[in-house]
């Protein structure tokens, strides 16, 4: 099993009597990626996860970790201790103060003083709880406790961090200062699978995507391949005179595929079809048709839309 | 410096850190170590309103009697003696016996507390980490199962302990004031340490495999503990020697140092007196009160050795049968060579029959087995979803033979390694029946006994099989209340109509969990018996029939299922 794959598994499969939770998953995730599983509610995310994780039995199947056959028994302690898992529902223990919650977990993973001590100012630095560590558990808001979970997960310094749908439930600035975590953890190495419902996040953090459907993973690959494949390249048109001068020129266009027009404004959605340098020429057309344009950028599609094209229903 | 003590002992053992950071609180402290001493001081004003007291003035003054005098007794048996005063005027009191009486209450108060409070607190905090889901970040952690487990027995109950700590001068002072040596008493407290290690550690493994209960669940598990020790309590006055003393040797009541000589046990230290001590393949365990505490250790530490494993193989993975079954057929040979070893010395009284004595005997180990048989029951099926991946997948596994599965397999059913436990079981008892001076006939009825038992339990082990691979909700609640059903219905029907096996109707009783007793009774038509035996048989076919057809079942692809009903389809519809 190559050493450079974090996660491998052959065959994986869980069977919950005639259901098919998993089925013949053969996930392969590269050390240092970013990786996004995606799927509707009962596609099989989270039991793919707890397996990872050993906190699941598989019916069938290996899994493989840094090259090494991860087990659910005693065996393998260091390769335990490589990983990192955050379940969706963050369970805590509200009889600790925030410290003694972590110094339990650093214990727990052979963490001695003074780099024990260290490291615990380090993570609650990183969550932003430091002002918060004497306090209860239970006072702590649901983005807090989220927090403190992750650094649960990441105080042992873990090379793979197994988060599943971390960010749900929390506010825009709760969900954005996770989002900035989990950049950091990126930059210092980790591989991290992370599975969401908010495909923004995923676009912004992943470097692949995975998805997953009736237990099945139908599509596995590079983010920036997925956009190659699947996403159109679009422009933004806005125009400060009639709409109908910018559409009848747009139908003479050849590289236009199609376009819609966003309702209420004057803003025109291009399906393009050409190079960047299609565009330029498009954009001086259409000066040179004396189009007061306002607004003239470039983007593609993004990953809800991709998702949704490729037939499948994601609740966001 | 309490601090940094605490600190090396969570560098040593996290668990016992977190347990002790999350209870050690000032108001637990406190609440904890004044039930001690409240509870202390309690049990001491009662003792001191034992004593004789003076009459009042103006009453007639009748001669005093008490436990605590040092006169005649008013008769032989009685714990009341004659009371007499000094040259000042006070009652002579017999301190020693009143000290003694003290330790030996405490001592029953710290044992009951132990047991029956350990266990509910363990059986509650494991129970909630497992249903809230942080146990599985401690699973996860690099820590051994050993570590984790040890931290929860000694964290868990912290504020138990220290209640306990604080009863211990008062346990230690009564002891030595009752002459009763330092040695006896430090002995006595190991035993209570090895009983509660093997109480908690059964505590643990039953809340790691019981989470189906939900909330009933620690109060389930500390009700048959107490239950369990109050039942001891009362052996304490059962004959030695008897299978039951294998359940006595379970809590160190009889360990008490000196608990014949004090006033709650007059009447027994008399009869006792007369028997003879107790024995093990009389090997005279009881002889002296030292060999008997080295027998409960070496006791208490098999058995928390079998629970321990059972432990390691369950906090892991809770899907996991509690033990394997290779396991199993030790466990059964180590229960049968201690069990038997209390049987073989012989009954106490002199005055029964060899039909009665063998009667007796076999009635216990019957019984005892019984609870075996149950218990490995639930400790050798797998769950439904094992039993289903092992239906499914077992073609997977190739070379291996299915008989080898079924002996020596993880998750293959249970049904042979039941019948291979029975045979474990049943051969000893056949050999040390037939090796009896009991008469001829009743050898045979023992042996026909023991078939009955085997098919029996064999129905039980099908037919609770059966039922866990039912696709219902609370499966496991199901097979144990049908289970129960088949169990203790008959009993009531055969109670409520008074129906003996000669008696019409009386077949009932082959159907019952009496059947193996039933083959004692001298009327019974041997016609009667074969086609009870027959009757058995059939329906214990007719349930492995059914069983290895849903096994079948459920060893089909979804390809084929899908095949199969849309085939079956047209022809419905016709």
């Amino acid at each position: 099993m190559s050493k450079e794959l974090a996660i491998c598994t052959r065959g994986l499969t869980k069977q919950f009597d005639r259901y098919i939770a998993v089925n013949d998953v053969d996930l392969e995730i590269k050390a240092g990626e970013v990786y996004g599983l995606i799927g509707p509610n009962g596609a099989g995310k989270t039991t793919l996860i707890r397996m990872l994780a050993a906190a699941e039995e598989p019916s069938i199947g290996e899994i493989y970790i840094n090259g090494d056959r991860l087990m659910r028994d005693q065996s393998n302690p260091t390769l335990k201790q490589r990983l990192g898992y955050l379940p969706d529902d963050f369970p805590l223990y509200d009889d600790l103060t925030v410290w003694d919650y972590l110094d339990y977990f650093a214990r727990l993973y052979r963490l001695r003083e003074p780099r024990r001590s260290h490291r615990l100012y380090e993570v609650l630095e990183l969550v932003q709880l430091t002002n918060k560590r004497n306090s209860p558990i239970n006072t702590l808001s649901r983005g807090m406790k989220q927090r403190l979970s992750l650094a649960r997960t990441i105080i042992h310094e873990p090379i793979l961090l197994l988060l599943d749908e971390p960010v749900s439930g929390l506010d825009p600035i709760a969900r954005m200062q996770f989002r900035e975590i989990i950049k950091t953890l990126q930059e210092a190495g980790m591989t991290i699978l992370i599975s969401s419902h908010v495909l923004s996040d995923l676009a912004e953090l992943c470097t692949s995507v995975g998805i997953m459907e009736l237990g099945y993973l139908v599509e596995s690959a590079s983010l920036a391949e997925l956009y190659r494949r699947l996403s159109r390249q679009q422009i933004i048109i806005s125009t400060l005179g009639k709409l109908e001068a910018l559409l009848s020129e747009l139908k003479n266009y050849p590289l236009v595929e199609g376009y819609e027009v966003l309702s209420g404004t004057n803003q025109v959605r291009v399906d393009f079809g050409g190079t960047p340098e299609d565009c330029a020429r498009l954009l001086r057309s259409l000066v040179k048709a004396g189009i007061p344009l306002n607004e003239f950028h470039c983007t593609q599609e993004d990953l809800e839309s991709i998702f949704l094209k490729m037939g499948h229903k994601q609740a966001s | 410096m309490a601090s940094n003590s605490i600190d090396k002992i969570g560098d040593l053992n996290p668990q016992i850190w977190r347990e002790i950071k999350g209870r050690l609180k000032p108001r637990n402290l406190i609440i904890s170590v004044a039930i001690s001493l409240f509870t202390q001081f309690l049990i001491f004003q009662y003792f001191l309103t034992q004593l004789p007291a003076e009459p009042l003035p103006g009453q007639k003054t009748y001669p005093i009697y008490n436990t605590y005098c040092t006169g005649k007794r008013t008769y032989d048996y009685s714990s009341s003696s004659i009371c007499f005063e000094d040259g000042f005027g006070n009652f002579i009191i017999n301190w020693e016996l009143w000290n003694r009486d003290i330790f030996v209450f405490l001592s029953w108060v710290g044992i009951f507390s132990l047991l029956v409070a350990g266990t509910y607190l363990l059986i509650n905090d494991l129970s909630q980490e497992e249903r809230r889901g942080t146990l599985n970040f401690i699973r996860l952690s690099p820590q051994s199962n050993k570590n984790i487990l040890i931290g929860k027995i000694l964290g868990v109950p912290i504020l138990l302990y220290l209640a306990i700590l604080f009863a211990l001068p008062l346990h230690f002072w009564t002891g030595l004031s009752a002459h009763i040596p330092l040695g006896e008493i430090l002995g006595f407290d190991c035993a209570v340490i090895a009983c509660c290690i093997l109480f908690y550690s059964t505590a643990l493994l039953y809340s790691l495999v019981s989470n189906w209960l939900v909330g009933f669940q620690p109060w389930l598990g500390s009700g048959v503990i107490l239950g369990f020790v109050w039942l001891n309590y009362l052996f304490t006055y059962a004959p030695l020697n008897s299978p039951i003393s294998w359940l006595r040797v379970l809590t160190p009541f009889d360990l008490i140092p000196h608990v014949f000589k004090s006033s709650f046990y007059l009447y027994q230290y008399k009869y006792l007196t007369e028997s003879p001590d107790l024995q093990w393949y009389n090997l005279p365990i009881g002889e002296t009160w030292t060999i008997l505490l080295l027998f409960s250790l070496l006791n208490f530490a098999l058995w928390s050795y079998w629970i321990w494993q059972g432990l390691n193989r369950c906090f892991r993975n809770p899907s996991t049968t509690i033990l394997s079954k290779g396991q199993s057929y030790l466990i059964t040979a180590c229960f049968e060579i201690s069990l038997i070893g209390f049987t073989v010395p012989g009954y106490t009284y002199d005055h029964l029959s060899n039909k009665d004595w063998l009667f007796q005997h076999f009635m216990f180990l019957c019984s005892l087995n019984f609870l075996l048989f149950m218990v490995l029951i639930a400790i050798l099926s797998p769950q439904r979803q094992v039993l289903h991946d092992w239906a499914r997948y077992r073609y997977q596994n190739q070379g291996k033979s299915l008989i080898k599965d079924l002996i020596f397999g993880e998750k293959s059913p249970a049904l042979l390694a039941i019948a291979i436990n029975l045979g474990i079981a049943i051969a000893p008892i056949s050999l040390w029946s037939l090796s009896s001076d009991a008469e001829y006939k009743y050898k045979i009825a023992t042996l026909i006994s023991l078939a009955f038992a085997f098919t029996l339990v064999m129905l039980y082990a099908v037919l609770t099989q059966l039922l866990l691979f039912v696709r219902i909700k609370n499966n496991i609640i199901w097979a144990l209340g049908t289970l129960s059903a088949t169990i203790f219905l008959p009993l009531i029907v055969l109670a409520v109509f008074q129906i003996n096996p000669d008696k019409s109707w009386g077949f009932l009783w082959y159907f019952s969990v009496l059947a193996p007793i039933a083959t004692y009774w001298e009327e019974t038509p041997a016609m009667e018996i074969l086609v009870a035996a027959l009757g058995q048989w059939t329906i214990l076919g007719l349930l492995t029939v059914q069983l290895t057809k849903k096994l079948r079942l459920a060893g089909e692809s979804a390809t084929k299922a899908l095949l199969q009903e849309r085939r079956a389809l047209p022809s419905k519809t016709l």
